[in-house]
């Protein structure tokens, strides 16, 4: 019976297994948690400096917000939009958050002075992957979430301004920049055929 | 650094940047690379940055949520919608809890009881209650008018009343007159001679004719 309605809230779209959760439906809650669960950390890690215990217990919290809240999103709108947005303005706060304690600004320090001593390195196809992630640390929040968005999260450019509230134009301004701040730091490498 | 052509075009540059490198590009493809990406050698480092960087993204799956999250969320949603799930919840329990068949047997015959006793307290109940039928029918409706009204009437009619002083002649029959009388009985006879002649006592009128008259001088 379980085994059932599990391929059957497989087949669900994640707006009507949120209309079940709001019901009090827990297969439902399972079922989003099994889809975007590891997009969601995935997100956190990448836009939280790569840490992972705070991205895990941004992931709780992002759940227990559905959990108390599932009303917050409200019918109509996309989940996946309506999510990531929500992330990302958890996100935001944190930012906030470590500005004002200029923890930020320390670690950006830490990061220079290891990108001067390391980053002459001759890059090997293997280091590429170490070397990306930190290029990618090394643009704003707001580069960072749009190349994030595009090109992990294959979400299109109007669906991009939809989650981080802003114009279309802005969003495609970004990812140009983004691209060619990593294209630069990534330079040394040899461009592939 | 400015480019806005290639901002408002970074959808097409995209296309033409993960189709293929710069040197297999059409004339007309590479002009708009150009411009776009600003030179052949941003072209390429963008295009390696996106392929090389997708698939870093695609591959990066070490990270996996930890069990105790969700157990964590399992538990705390449980809690929330424990109201709304309560009965459903003992439903299903009571439908795994192994009953004996006679248990069930006893519960149904009970039941069963209560049912026919309440329904034949219901046909004695029905049996007793007085059957209030309602018919239609022709109703005279008689309307007396009120011919004679006899109303009784009291009149009072003020009369004046003239007190005599009568207070002698109840004397003249006390003890001590009785006394007299029997010594002289022709004393009664001149009282009440006095009495008819009106010699003895004067009206009301009299004595306001008397006092006007006095207060005359007469």
């Amino acid at each position: 019976m379980k085994r059932w309605l599990g391929k059957n809230y497989r087949k669900k779209s994640d707006e009507s297994l949120m209309e079940l959760l709001k019901k009090g439906d827990k297969s439902s809650f399972e079922e989003l948690y099994k889809r975007y669960s590891k997009r969601l950390l995935f997100y956190f890690y990448k836009m939280l400096w790569q840490d992972e215990p705070k991205s895990q217990d941004f992931l709780q919290e992002i759940f227990i917000k559905i959990i108390e809240k599932p009303e917050a999103f409200q019918q109509g709108k996309k989940f996946s939009t309506w999510i990531f947005s929500v992330a990302h303005n958890m996100c935001k706060n944190e930012y906030r958050r470590k500005i004002n304690r200029n923890e930020i600004a320390l670690e950006t320090d830490h990061e220079k002075l290891w990108y001067d001593s390391e980053w002459q390195f001759d890059f090997e196809q293997n280091l590429f992957k170490k070397q990306f992630n930190m290029a990618l640390e090394k643009l704003n929040d707001n580069q960072k979430a749009v190349f994030i968005f595009r090109y992990k999260e294959n979400l299109s450019i109007l669906e991009i301004a939809e989650i981080l509230e802003c114009s279309e134009g802005t969003v495609k301004s970004r990812l140009y920049y983004a691209s060619r701040k990593l294209a630069e730091l990534l330079k040394n490498f040899s461009p592939v055929n | 650094m400015e480019n806005l052509d290639g901002i408002k075009n970074y959808e097409k540059l995209e296309v033409l940047l993960l189709k293929c490198p710069f040197s297999e590009l059409s004339e007309e493809e590479r002009k708009n690379a150009m411009v776009w990406a600003g030179s052949q050698e941003n072209f390429d480092g963008m295009r390696k940055l996106l392929l090389e960087g997708k698939n870093v993204l695609d591959e990066e799956r070490s990270i996996v949520p930890s069990p105790e999250i969700y157990k964590s969320l399992s538990g705390e949603f449980s809690l929330r919608n424990q109201s709304l799930k309560g009965i459903d919840t003992n439903l299903n329990t009571l439908m795994r809890y192994p009953v004996p068949l006679y248990r069930i047997g006893i519960a149904a015959m009970i039941v069963l009881g209560f049912f026919l006793l309440l329904n034949q307290k219901s046909v004695q109940k029905e049996e007793l209650d007085p059957k209030i039928v309602i018919r239609t029918d022709t109703v005279f409706q008689v309307n007396r008018q009120i011919d004679t009204v006899y109303l009784e009437k009291e009149i009072v009619v003020e009369k004046p009343v003239y007190v005599t002083q009568n207070i002698e002649e109840e004397e003249m029959y006390s003890d001590e007159f009785a006394e007299r009388f029997e010594e002289d009985p022709f004393l009664d006879f001149q009282i009440q001679k006095d009495f008819y002649e009106g010699t003895v006592g004067i009206t009301m009128e009299e004595d306001s004719t008397f006092m006007e008259f006095q207060a005359k001088g007469i």
